[in-house]
């Protein structure tokens, strides 16, 4: 990917101040202020995280920045322009959490109708769509409608959708709801690959675990309003100091309980400390069929 | 795979156009089998023994089912089309123009429905024997009191244009009889007889077709030389056919264009119904404004599918 973002350490590719949406009331409907006042910021190369629950304003939030909902006050600007600018549709991709339009298409023909709205040259188009294709191991589903796709193959062709354009502004909404773990673990090394490369990611997601794994920065959204912020190392800190030792046995570590005791440390627990679920399945996925996966010894 | 698709096939017309065919053709394909088949069932009054020239109102089914299948597959394919549609926002992001790709998808809609209806209706008059060559149709002007009710009286028409003329049809309505005898009437132009024997009326609404000599003709005049039978001709009930040979493949041609245009009314109103109603209403008002175009008979259609079957040039 060919950033072209401005060079520099602190380059901005989203910025918005005061930003707020409230959707007009109907009738006897009240206006809902969906989005309250934020500022944001995301830097090239950073993947943040929105978290929040249902409603709290993160989709609203995203289609904002995809220039499909006009701000009832604030300004945003994505690469330098206002984001509903026709300039920005191949550098900035939108992935939306429902479901994909023409669901009657096969997949190649989904990002063939992408390929070609956004200009692309036909060759680089069919190119691109079959390394995404192979890579979101899409291939077998061959001209299948998308419509007999399962929830996660839809996910991984929106995903294929959003990244057919080689954008440097990925703006997903939940991209990983749905999947198995191979799955996310493979749309989780695709966005690491991005953001190596200089692009920036802002994605919503109720996915704490993966938001914890992936993302440099979480912003916390409830009832539209900003609740937290910042990097995780940040938010998550506590005056706490964990010892992690290797290679001692039982009466080894009870020594270096007592240890800890007289230097007025408390021992909270002592565990063996075990692989997250994301390494099992990795491992699944480089073995071969007529073997077991156990324990990484 | 789509790696041979040119770029055409690739945009919205495109794209909407390859998916009207692939979901029109099996429903339109079942119409068609029905139409044939409900259309002998009926046992139409042959007229001149032309079963094409009796042909039932059965046989716009197909035509119609092709025209709802393509408005359809279009406004459901395409997410703008209706509120609230799954993926509306990818579109709507690529298709930032007035009409979000509208009028893109309702060409390539049309183009479909063209694809489809040009072989039913070359496959339809070819199968109920339809005439081989179609005949241009001449509106003639008649005059205020266009009635023959007495031996002597006379109507003259003019004919816009002078074209050359073979045949002259007339279907006029006939009164309650004074004495015996049906009506006689004989066809001159400039004192010349153009039919050897005088044609006889004697009841309401039967059609004549008079056969002439091949010849320029701007005027005609119909003498009651004999009967009693009072001949009203109203509007429409007198035609002077064209002697000119027109192709009757050409001419379906026609029909399905014909056929396009109700298609192209309803996606145009759907298209603005759309911006205020979901997926449902948006159906539901697409197969109305068909219906009543086509069954209706506010539609042209119906009409001109008769017109090609009984071999009526439709220009």
């Amino acid at each position: 990917m060919p950033s072209r973002i401005p060079s520099g350490p602190m380059a901005i590719a989203i910025s918005a101040h005061q930003l707020a949406v409230t959707f007009a009331g109907r009738g006897k409907k009240a206006a809902v202020k969906a989005l309250l006042p934020l500022d944001l910021e995301v830097a090239a190369g950073a993947i943040v995280g929105v978290l929040g629950p249902n409603g709290s304003g993160k989709t609203t939030l995203l289609r904002a920045l995809a220039g499909l909902q006009r701000p009832t006050s604030g300004t945003v600007e994505v690469l330098g322009e206002p984001p509903d600018r026709k300039s920005l549709v191949q550098r900035v991709a939108y992935q939306s959490e429902g479901a994909l339009p023409m669901a009657v298409l096969s997949a190649p023909e989904y990002l063939a109708f992408l390929g070609a709205e956004l200009g692309l040259a036909n060759s680089e188009s069919d190119r691109r769509a079959k390394n995404l294709l192979d890579r979101l191991e899409l291939t077998h589903a061959g001209s299948r409608r998308i419509r007999t796709f399962s929830t996660g193959m839809c996910k991984r062709l929106a995903l294929a959708g959003a990244l057919i354009a080689d954008p440097e502004v990925l703006l997903l909404d939940e991209p990983t709801a749905g999947l198995d773990p191979f799955g996310t673990a493979t749309v989780m090394e695709i966005l690491r690959e991005r953001v190596n490369q200089g692009g920036a990611i802002l994605m919503a997601s109720h996915h704490l675990l993966e938001v914890e794994e992936i993302c440099s920065e979480v912003l916390l959204l409830h009832n539209g309003a900003v609740k937290a912020r910042g990097t995780l190392e940040d938010l998550l800190a506590t005056d706490d100091r964990a010892l992690v030792v290797r290679g001692l046995d039982d009466d080894g570590m009870q020594q270096l309980a007592n240890d800890a005791k007289t230097r007025g440390g408390e021992v909270v627990r002592i565990e063996r400390p075990r692989d997250h679920l994301f390494a099992l399945f990795r491992r699944l996925g480089r073995s071969r069929d007529d073997t077991k996966v156990g324990p990484k010894r | 795979m789509s790696m041979s698709w040119p770029s055409v096939w690739r945009g919205p017309a495109g794209l909407t156009f390859r998916l009207c065919l692939r979901t029109s053709a099996a429903p339109t394909t079942i119409a068609l089998f029905i139409a044939l088949i409900a259309n002998v069932a009926s046992e139409p009054d042959l007229i001149n023994g032309s079963p094409a020239a009796a042909a039932t109102p059965w046989l716009t089914l197909p035509l119609l089912v092709v025209a709802v299948a393509c408005c359809l597959c279009a406004a459901h394919a395409w997410p703008t089309f209706a509120l609230r549609q799954p993926g509306a926002d990818t579109v709507r992001r690529l298709e930032r123009s007035p009409f979000g790709g509208r009028g893109a998808v309702i060409a390539g809609a049309l183009l479909a429905q063209l694809a489809l209806s040009v072989p039913l209706a070359i496959g339809l008059s070819a199968w109920l024997d339809a005439p081989n060559h179609a005949r241009r149709h001449y509106e003639v002007v008649a005059p205020e009191q266009p009635v023959l009710q007495g031996k002597g009286t006379n109507v003259t028409f003019r004919i816009e244009g002078k074209p050359t003329v073979d045949a002259i049809w007339m279907r006029p309505r006939a009164s309650l009889p004074t004495g015996d005898g049906a009506t006689e009437v004989t066809i001159t132009a400039d004192g010349e007889r153009l039919a050897s024997t005088p044609i006889a009326f004697s009841e309401s609404g039967a059609l004549m077709r008079v056969a002439i000599q091949p010849q320029p003709l701007s005027q005609f005049t119909l003498t009651q030389t004999a009967g009693s039978v009072p001949l009203y001709f109203a509007p429409n009930t007198v035609t002077a056919v064209g002697a000119a040979d027109l192709p009757t493949w050409a001419n379906s041609l026609l029909l399905a264009l014909i056929a396009t245009w109700t298609s192209a009314i309803t996606l145009t109103i759907a298209a603005l119904i759309g911006l205020g109603t979901g997926w449902a209403t948006l159906a539901t008002a697409i197969c109305c404004l068909q219906f009543v175009q086509w069954i209706g008979n506010t539609g042209p259609i119906a009409n001109a599918l008769l017109a090609v079957m009984r071999g009526q040039w439709l220009l």
